[in-house]
């Protein structure tokens, strides 16, 4: 993928552009405001990181005007200001995600990847998804396993349909949390690992494959094998 | 000639005795008057001047009572006649300033401290990562890094809560209150939590009645929900049991999550609510001592109160939602639908 990233903390951005480059993109960073405005408007990257804080032209003000061109491209912002209204701001000014700093690096490459994806050819309104021989029904809300109907919930239904969704690649807990549960909160403990231990259960219980797979100190990817 | 003057000085004597007689009775009744007057006068005035007193006190004790429940911007009027009330009321207004100032300061202090803490905090996570990568090939130093990073993040974790709390308690957090369906959010969060109660061998369920509905800002009384429901899950104890109430009593909504675990001391229950008090029953990775605070910043947010009693055997915790969070119950026919559920189920939509 090619990223560009927009922040204007030398350290920090040393640090990301390093990360995204071992995990094999092409990151490249600026950072200026109005410098990253025109970058952004002039070249074709896969997905943009947006500092909030800028000199020169405020971030969600840069998104604004890449909106308003028509220019579509996947932006994360990433930024120090957390509150829920903050977020909200920068989803509605364009973004389409939206991570606070201080993050871990493997949490950013995850949806990084996730957003680089979104902009891709997979649509999103197909009405049915598969993954190896799990097959996601969207309209009737149901789950077969090589032809074998399986009794999940509705919660465990819509944890499926995100993992296979992103099939392929790595979903962090929190990635789970805001898409999979409708509130935006932030719980003490891992109450995520609970939920998907238990789907693993159903999933691959009775000698099948297993499909959900833990990324060790990331999170969780659906794959066949 | 002797005898008229006789006469006429017998005269005058009674005309003398007269006048005098006169003139006493006169003065007895004026002196009764005067003293009648003088009294009413004075009981009259200091009566007023209590009142007048004890009005310009009231002023006063009402801008004590005022900052005492935490509106720091309350001052006592002064009248500009500069009597001793004004020279009074003016420093105590001086007093209050000052007060208010050094909150202002320690607050922002706190703030402030978070808030630069993320930059280096965030390039400390990136450094550690980074060292990460570099150790792949030595087990013993990833195990440290990993460790590194994991108090790292647990100091992420800690300044990110202390955010928040500062900022509700200071007010500037801008509630979202929406007309909430209250039973749903609590079958949510039951929802949420009964995998790690099954784990962790709790039976969690829900009483609750519908319909209930009220003006809450969901995200954040559901964070206060998984807080209360995270401590209950991690004291209780394997084999008890958590339970999740709701009703509505004269407009006051109460939201109760009960365990019949250990409990709280009494002296630790007062001081639950306190930011990082951890207490005797917390070991090394049941948490930051946040968790209550969080709650009590929350529900005070409301206009509401966090109650920590005793279950008998356990703990309660009830958050108390004030009239005026609750709309007047929508016209519905008869008896609610009662829940009561525990284990397997689901939310809305996909």
């Amino acid at each position: 993928m090619h990223v560009l990233l927009v922040e204007d903390d030398r350290a920090l951005a040393d640090h990301i552009t390093s990360g995204l480059r071992e995990a094999g993109h092409i990151a490249e960073h600026c950072g200026d405001g109005r410098e990253g405005l025109i970058r952004a408007t002039c070249e074709t990257f896969d997905a943009i990181i947006l500092d909030r804080m800028l000199p020169s032209l405020d971030g969600l003000k840069l998104l604004a005007a890449l909106r308003a061109t028509d220019n579509a491209t996947p932006v994360l912002i990433l930024s120090a200001l957390g509150d829920v209204e903050q977020r909200v701001q920068g989803l509605r000014a364009g973004g389409d995600d939206y991570m606070t700093k201080p993050f871990a690096m493997s949490e950013l490459l995850a949806r990084v990847e996730c957003l680089g994806r979104r902009s891709g050819h997979i649509t999103e309104s197909s009405s049915s998804l598969r993954v190896g021989d799990l097959e996601i029904d969207l309209v009737a809300h149901t789950v077969t396993r090589a032809g074998a109907r399986m009794e999940l919930t509705l919660r465990e239904l819509r944890i499926v349909a995100y993992l296979a969704r992103n099939a392929g690649r790595v979903v962090t807990r929190s990635m789970l949390l805001e898409n999979v549960w409708d509130y935006n909160f932030d719980p003490q403990t891992n109450i995520i690992d609970q939920h998907i231990s238990k789907l693993r259960q159903k999933i691959a219980g009775e000698g099948r494959s297993q499909l959900i797979h833990t990324v060790r100190g990331v999170g969780y990817v659906m794959r066949d094998a | 000639m002797k005898r008229l003057l006789r006469s006429f000085s017998f005269r005058l004597a009674i005309l003398y005795t007269a006048l005098f007689s006169t003139l006493t009775c006169l003065l007895t009744g004026a002196g009764m008057w005067v003293f009648g007057g003088t009294l009413l006068l004075g009981l009259s005035g200091g009566w007023l001047m209590s009142r007048a007193i004890g009005g310009r006190l009231e002023v006063i004790v009402h801008a004590a009572r005022s900052v005492m429940n935490g509106d720091l911007s309350g001052r006592v009027p002064v009248r500009g006649g500069g009597d001793d009330f004004d020279r009074l009321n003016e420093t105590l207004n001086l007093m209050l300033s000052r007060i208010e100032a050094q909150f202002d300061t320690a607050r922002r202090l706190s703030d402030n401290a978070a808030h630069e803490l993320r930059a280096p905090l965030a390039r400390l996570v990136g450094r550690l990562e980074a060292l990460e990568q570099e150790t792949r090939g030595n087990p013993a130093m990833r195990i440290a890094v990993d460790e590194a990073i994991a108090q790292a993040n647990r100091l992420r974790r800690i300044v990110a809560a202390l955010l928040r709390i500062s900022r509700l308690e200071g007010g500037r957090q801008i509630l979202n209150v929406q007309r909430s369906d209250v039973v749903q959010m609590l079958e949510d969060a039951v929802e949420f939590y009964q995998p790690e109660a099954e784990r962790a061998g709790i039976a969690l369920s829900l009483h609750v009645r519908r319909p209930l509905i009220a003006d809450l800002d969901l995200d954040l009384v559901f964070q206060a929900l998984s807080n209360l429901l995270d401590n209950a899950l991690k004291y209780a104890g394997a084999g008890a049991c958590v339970t999740v109430t709701a009703s509505r009593e004269a407009d006051v909504l109460r939201i109760a999550v009960s365990d019949n675990g250990p409990g709280l001391p009494a002296d630790e229950t007062d001081r639950a609510t306190e930011q990082f008090f951890r207490g005797s029953a917390a070991t090394e990775n049941t948490g930051e001592g946040l968790g209550l605070s969080m709650v009590a910043a929350i529900t005070q947010a409301h206009g509401a109160a966090i109650a920590l009693t005793p279950n008998e055997p356990g703990l309660r915790a009830e958050m108390r939602f004030p009239a005026g969070m609750t709309p007047p119950a929508a016209g519905h026919g008869g008896g609610g639908v009662d829940v009561e559920r525990a284990g397997e189920r689901a939310g809305p939509g996909m």
